[in-house]
């Protein structure tokens, strides 16, 4: 073997090395290292003559590897790689001896132990190059096309750059529209530029140019492979308007209904849910704003769409709310649900987080139902039925499960049958409710719209008697069973027998077929459900008193508050907490019922507290009449054993709860008959589940899968509550007590027109768009698609630039200036609106929780900036500059106003910046205080600022009109997700990190991922626009080549060592090293692998390695440096 | 009365409890035993140190501290409760100091090798409040309200060692409401007022009067320019500086109107039915104050 030559260089860096490290001696010493041929210091090695010198020293040593004592090599180690490759030697030998960083900056006092140490860090190195392979840089090549996230002011500048070059680049924007925080400013400093002047012809320009594609309301989802070939995923967020076809004539936006805060406008405006964030906005497209399914509309039990109907009612497009129900949900009960529905979309309103009270979703679709009766005199249901399936579904009972469950299924072409027991439709809800709650009229007309449909009905027919089951069974493809619960529940105590002592339901079913049963004087109803209120408010209509006897106190009752409200308030006793035991008879007929009174004890199974009796308490009472409204069990004695359907102990019908089939794999069953006695609108969500299974089944599809949480769901959503209307809930109008106890009158008259406007404009919009579909009407190119879904697409670009910008610190985070509750105190893009012409006030200067004009507004500086405290220790850097401007401006617009300012230090490091700041306090005469704002105190429409003057050294305190914050810039929101996408650092503050301060800050530490603007670090449009033409500039020099060289000094595995364990996989952090899953060995991919060593030094079994860096190289090392000499 | 097992709790009184701010001890023993809390006073407790050493190798503050610990441990306690704000703020810090490091704790626990028992370092350090908003809820202080004190215009004082700094104070430094609530919560109304941070003075009440005169002047000030009717505290030092204090603010200040300052236990017995005597009340005036605005 050829003995190495091998020289030192030893750098002087100006007096940086040499003030402390004697050089001379250092390159002196180095010739005696074992190897080193030839030593020579310089004072500055990296100048044009050092190189030279190195260079020629190479040639005509004949050298084999060079070290070079300098500074880190992440300064000039590819200088010298450089100097080698010119010379003719390999460039991998040479090493850099870090002799500044790491030995004469530390160690200035100690110039004798430094120069030791810096020999010892030569010779070291010396060692290390003796190890080093003659490597060879290798290829890649280069995707000519660039991605852009962020469509800000460095977005837009970086775009067109690269697109200018004839390369095409993706701009990914978020919002949308692009324009960014700087388009939202009134004017800029310090030339006073309008950013509406100079930035929308940007804009406009980006969107027409014919290499950037703008990917507007999109963000970033995936990022994988690596410099020069990256893979990128976008989701597009859907628009719910079809941008191809969108003209942007605004159409939508001017009917819709729902009012939100604009984003634009800082909270200061509205918009509405069909949107377009601004006239200029670029693309000129609408979007409609969807944030979710709302309270009401998910808490329903067959889905109504509440928010839209609400939201079209508010519109006054009453035909459009009713067909919302009727049509889109395919509900035939609008009168009937919008007077008896229990409401479950009411008790999930958000608009009781305002004032307690749910919108009166009820009562506006009893409403919309009367108003077509009243309009048209007759209801209707468009629903387009599919063309014949062939197949057929036979429904046992016309109760409000049957006749949904009949609706769905027509709908989809089957022929449908409806048998029932009774001679009209509506089952329970004809005979079971009163009609001074429920009209008769518009039950029997609401039940017609399904038969209307071509839905066969077939009354008086009782299955079992008439047709068995069996047949049934046999004769159709699928029978669902609804046959409700009208057996009347027994208390199981003497005396039931009784003449006088009967059911509940029994007695209102007589008075629903128009009879009118005898009743005594005195009558008594036990029970505290909704039949029990039905039945005490029947017998008192019919002249008797009426007492309700309950087991436990009113808190308990099933019944809902307002039957338990309008019984006590007709004149109906209440007897709680109270059970009778006795019943009492003298000739077979009641006499007296004997009753004890309880006490509550401990809750039993339902949650309820469990009654008991209290001895001794036992007393008599007279009455003539007791109804038992206790709890109804259904009949099911048509079932037979050969029907093959099993029943449950209760005496129900077991069912699968998701899909409602039975033992029986052709029959299903809901309502009562399975859940026992239950709600009109829960039967009618079973039987439109029951529809659905029964639908997917006869299809031949899978109906078990994917049903959970199909019915009833929980939202959390809740609106806007700044926005919600102050109208209070107006009570129902009802008739008079006197005038509905001696008929059964309907009680509830409705609300009138102008009375249903305003309390459908209670709504707060939980989620924004309603999809009341008003939109769809009016819009000309027919572009609105409101079962639009998020798409995605695939891209392959070869370079990426990040820029997606600075938020404010929310002031909620700054509880000592009020936290965001104060009504005039404000932050500074807020008022950068105010000022702004196109901003809420159209520019003129006005508070925005008044509109008064305000006389002496207070700037704070440094809100959160430079106080880690608020966990920022950083300068924000443009905060001085633009609230300087802020003043300037106000005192343009308002004369006689008084800017004060209150700063730390004041920070005008720019271009004219000193100037501009100069003019401020001369001309416009601004007042700057120096000292913090410590506090602010909000009253009677002012706020006191508290301060100090650090330079008079005193307090102050002083009375503002408007207070105008400066919050601190911080990282826009999703940055951090999108950095850990992108495999990109970020620093504590969330700032993507370069990949060196001074000499690569546009550099991210992935390759072929730059960095431009304000998510780098808080920077003025003027920094944002040099950096975004920086990175646009080190893309467009990646694409002025096919391919692009990539160091070797990676990671390799040596394959016959490896034993597939995959602790490389999991260290690396580029995603470079991946297992083989058949071969169970290493691999590493060497266009991603950046070399940072971490899975050769995780590598259990040595098999992996760094290329020049190897565990024998870096042993060799520290054996060199550790050694005594 | 509530009924059922009470809620009990060790109690750390501190000197001046049991000395200038009786009236303190004695009203939250009133109100606890309504809402059927049993504070078990500490036996042998000691000086908590009082002010929180900032100096780290201060070994003697925080054996102070560590000695209370260890009789709140030997009652088979793990929690102790204090009322007074400085003894709180000294006792919590303290013990997050020495239980956040188990080097310390051992080091201190070797001071102490004279105790039988050695210090653990999970001892939670409570105040009243936190136990009133936390454990109890404001419901259950409102279901308590027997007189409830509709019309009365409160205005809270946090002084300092109450919130500060963060993560040692009950509440939000910068804008608390624990007070607030539970003013609401007794029927009166709370006032928005700008000086409930404020400090009083603290201990230049003893070197420099003059100033701690100034403090109480604007601090009360400004509280009856806001509408209050009375001030509630938590603290035995600010009671004296801006309670007692206002006597001879009222001597070289022509003009000044007083108010009455209340700790909030003692508006608590009011609402709660309890009498004056029982809550440690003598000024008249104020009986009168609280018992007509109550009635109306």
């Amino acid at each position: 073997m050829r003995k190495p030559r091998i020289g030192v260089f030893v750098c002087h860096c100006g007096l940086n090395i040499a003030g402390v490290v004697d050089v001379e001696r250092l390159a002196e010493e180095s010739r005696g290292i074992p190897g080193v041929v030839f030593s020579k210091d310089y004072i500055y090695m990296c100048s044009e003559p050092g190189q030279d010198m190195v260079e020629q020293t190479i040639k005509e040593e004949k050298l084999d590897g060079i070290v070079v004592a300098n500074c880190s090599p992440s300064l000039h180690e590819k200088t010298f790689r450089n100097v080698a490759k010119r010379a003719g030697l390999n460039p991998f030998k040479v090493e850099v001896a870090n002799i500044r960083e790491q030995v004469s900056w530390p160690h200035e006092n100690e110039k004798e132990q430094a120069t030791r140490k810096a020999l010892t860090v030569v010779r070291e190195t010396v060692k290390k190059l003796a190890g080093d392979l003659e490597l060879e840089p290798f290829q890649i090549p280069v995707t000519h096309a660039a991605l852009v996230i962020g469509g800000g002011v460095a977005g837009i500048q970086a775009a067109l750059d690269i697109a200018d070059a004839g390369h095409d680049v993706y701009l990914v924007e978020r919002t949308p529209t692009v324009g960014g925080n700087m388009l939202k400013l009134s004017e800029t400093f310090p030339t006073l530029d309008c950013p509406q002047c100079i930035m929308t012809p940007k804009m406009t320009e980006a969107a027409q140019h014919p290499h950037i594609h703008i990917l507007a309301y999109s963000e970033v989802e995936e990022v994988s492979g690596y410099i020069g070939n990256f893979e990128v995923k976008i989701r597009h967020r859907s628009p719910y308007i079809d941008w191809s076809k969108c003209n942007g004539c605004a159409d939508c936006a001017e009917v819709c209904p729902v009012v939100m805060k604009s984003e634009w406008d800082h909270g200061m405006d509205t918009r509405r849910a069909a949107y377009r964030p601004f006239d200029q906005a670029v693309p000129n497209k609408f979007t409609i704003d969807k944030q979710g399914e709302p309270p009401c509309r998910a808490a329903c039990p067959v889905h109504l769409n509440a928010h839209g109907y609400v939201t079209a009612t508010s519109a006054k497009e009453y035909g459009q709310a009713l067909s919302l129900i009727r049509n889109e949900a395919r509900f035939p009960f609008a009168g009937v649900a919008g007077r008896i529905c229990t409401h479950p979309c009411q008790d999930a309103c958000s608009r009781q987080e305002v004032d307690s009270n749910s919108v009166a979703i009820k009562h506006i679709k009893r409403w919309l139902a009367d108003w077509e009766l009243r309009e048209k005199g007759e209801a209707s249901m468009e629903i387009e039925i599919e063309s014949p399936s062939g197949q057929k579904v036979a429904i046992v009972g016309a109760g409000p499960g049957g006749l949904q469950a009949a609706v769905d299924l027509r709908k989809n072409g089957h022929e449908v049958i409806i048998f029932d027991a009774q001679d009209k439709p509506g089952g329970m809800l004809r005979a079971g409710i009163p009609a001074f709650r429920l009209d008769k009229d518009v039950l029997q007309k609401e039940c017609e719209l399904v038969f209307k449909l071509g839905v066969d009905y077939k009354p008086n027919t009782q299955i079992g008697m008439d047709i068995p089951l069996k047949k049934l069974i046999e004769d159709y493809d699928a029978v669902y069973l609804c046959v409700g619960a009208y057996k009347e529940g027994k208390m199981g105590i003497p005396g039931e027998e009784l003449d006088g002592v009967s059911g509940g339901v029994q007695f209102l079913g007589e008075l629903n077929r128009g009879k009118t049963p005898k009743l005594g004087k005195r009558v008594a109803v036990v029970g505290g459900g909704n039949s029990a209120m039905d039945t005490a408010r029947s017998a008192l209509r019919l002249g008797s008193e009426v007492t309700i006897i309950y087991r436990r106190t009113e808190k308990e009752m099933p019944a809902i508050s307002d039957e338990i409200h309008a019984a006590k308030e007709e004149g109906i006793k209440f007897m709680l907490l109270t059970n009778p035991t006795k019943f009492i008879g003298e000739g077979g007929k009641l006499k007296s019922v004997e009753v004890i009174h309880m006490k509550l004890g401990e809750p039993d199974s339902s949650g309820r507290r469990r009654p008991i009796p209290i001895e001794g308490s036992e007393e008599i009472l007279e009455f003539d009449n007791v109804f038992l409204a206790v709890g109804e069990k259904p009949d099911l004695s048509f079932i037979t054993e050969a029907d093959n359907i099993e029943l449950t102990e209760w005496g129900t019908i077991a069912v699968d709860e998701e899909t409602l089939v039975t033992s029986n794999p052709k029959v299903f069953s809901g309502g009562d008959c399975v859940t026992g006695p239950a709600t009109f609108i829960d039967a009618a969500g079973a039987g439109r589940k029951a529809a659905r299974s029964i639908n997917l089944m006869l299809e031949g599809l899978d109906f078990t899968r994917d049903r959970a949480n199909e019915l009833s769901r929980k939202s959390d959503l809740v609106g806007d509550k700044d926005l919600a209307k102050p109208t209070p809930l107006s009570p129902m109008p009802e008739l008079a007590i006197k005038d509905r106890i001696t008929n059964f009158n309907e009680v509830e008259l409705g609300y009138s027109e102008e009375e249903i406007v305003s309390q459908a404009q209670r709504c707060i919009h939980c989620g924004g768009c309603s999809e009341c579909r008003l939109c769809e009407a009016v819009c000309e190119p027919d572009c609105i698609e409101h079962s639009l879904a998020d798409w995605t697409e695939e891209l392959e670009v070869g370079a990426i630039i990040v820029a997606t910008g600075y938020e404010l610190m929310p002031l909620s985070q700054m509880p000592e200036y009020g936290g965001g509750k104060f009504k005039h105190v404000i932050d500074a893009m807020q008022f950068e609106r105010i000022l702004c012409p196109s901003g809420p006030t159209a520019g003129e200067v006005r508070r925005p929780a008044d509109g008064k004009v305000p006389k002496k507004v207070a700037f704070v500086h440094c809100a959160g900036s430079r106080d880690p405290e608020h966990g920022v220790a950083y300068c924000s850097r443009v905060c001085c500059m633009y609230l300087v401007k802020q003043a300037m401006l106000y005192k343009h617009a308002v004369e006689d106003g008084e800017p004060y300012l209150f700063y730390i230090d004041i920070r005008t490091n720019g271009k004219r910046y000193e100037e501009f700041y100069a003019r401020t306090m001369e001309e416009s005469h601004a007042t700057f205080i120096r000292g913090k704002v410590s506090r602010l105190y909000e009253h009677d429409g002012k706020v006191t600022v508290f301060s100090e003057d650090t330079l008079a050294g005193q307090p102050i305190q002083m009375e503002a009109d408007l207070v105008v914050v400066a919050p601190a810039m911080i990282p826009s929101k999703g940055t951090a997700e999108l950095a850990s996408r992108l495999r990109l650092a970020t620093d504590e503050y969330g700032w993507v990190s370069e990949a060196h301060p001074k000499l690569r800050a546009i550099e991210t530490l992935t390759g072929g991922i730059f960095v431009a603007g304000a998510i780098q670090f808080p920077k003025d449009i003027t920094d944002t626009v040099c950096q975004a033409s920086g990175a646009a500039g080190k893309v467009l020099a990646m694409f002025s080549r096919e391919t692009l060289e990539r160091e070797p000094l990676i990671a390799e595995v040596d394959q016959d060592i490896c034993t597939g364990c995959g602790v490389c996989e999991e260290v690396c952090p580029y995603d470079a090293s991946v297992v083989d899953p058949v071969k169970k060995k290493a691999k590493v991919n060497e266009a991603l692998c950046e070399g940072c060593g971490a899975c050769a030094a995780a590598c259990p079994s040595q098999a992996v390695k760094l290329r020049n860096a190897t565990r024998t190289q870096l042993f060799a090392m520290i054996e060199e440096a550790t050694r005594d000499y | 009365m509530s009924s059922g097992k009470p809620r009990t709790i060790a109690y750390y009184p501190g000197c001046t409890l049991k000395t200038t701010g009786k009236a303190f001890e004695q009203s939250a023993f009133a109100i606890a035993k309504v809402l059927n809390i049993q504070m078990r006073e500490i036996e042998r407790w000691n000086c908590c140190g009082t002010v929180f050493s900032l100096t780290t190798d201060d070994t003697m503050h925080h054996i102070a501290t560590v000695r209370n610990m260890i009789r709140v441990e030997e009652m088979g306690e793990s929690e102790v409760l204090t009322l007074c704000s400085m003894c709180y703020n000294t006792l919590k810090r303290a013990n997050e100091f020495i239980a956040s490091d188990p080097v310390r704790l051992s080091e201190l626990n070797d001071f102490m090798y004279k105790e039988e028992l050695k210090y653990s370092g999970k001892v939670k350090v409570r105040h009243l409040l936190e136990l009133l908003r936390d454990d109890l809820g404001w419901e259950q202080i409102r279901s308590k309200v027997t007189k409830p004190l509709s019309g009365l215009r409160v205005a809270s004082y946090y002084g300092c060692a109450l919130v500060r700094p963060e993560g040692a104070g009950v509440d939000n430094l910068e804008d608390p409401s624990v007070m607030e609530d539970l003013v609401r919560a007794l029927g009166a109304e709370p006032v928005n007022w700008p000086s409930r941070l404020e400090c009083c003075g603290s201990y230049q009440t003893l070197a420099n009067k003059d100033l701690v005169l100034e403090r109480t002047e604007h601090i009360v000030s400004s509280a009856r320019e806001s509408g209050a009717d009375l001030i509630i505290l938590s603290c035995p030092l600010c009671e004296f500086n801006i309670g007692t204090r206002q006597v001879e603010v009222a001597e070289r200040s022509y003009g000044f109107k007083g108010l009455p300052v209340l700790y909030f236990t003692q508006l608590m017995g009011f609402a709660f039915g309890l009498e004056a005597k029982e809550l440690g009340i003598e000024d008249e005036a104020t009986i009168k104050l609280i018992t007509e605005m109550g009635a109306a």
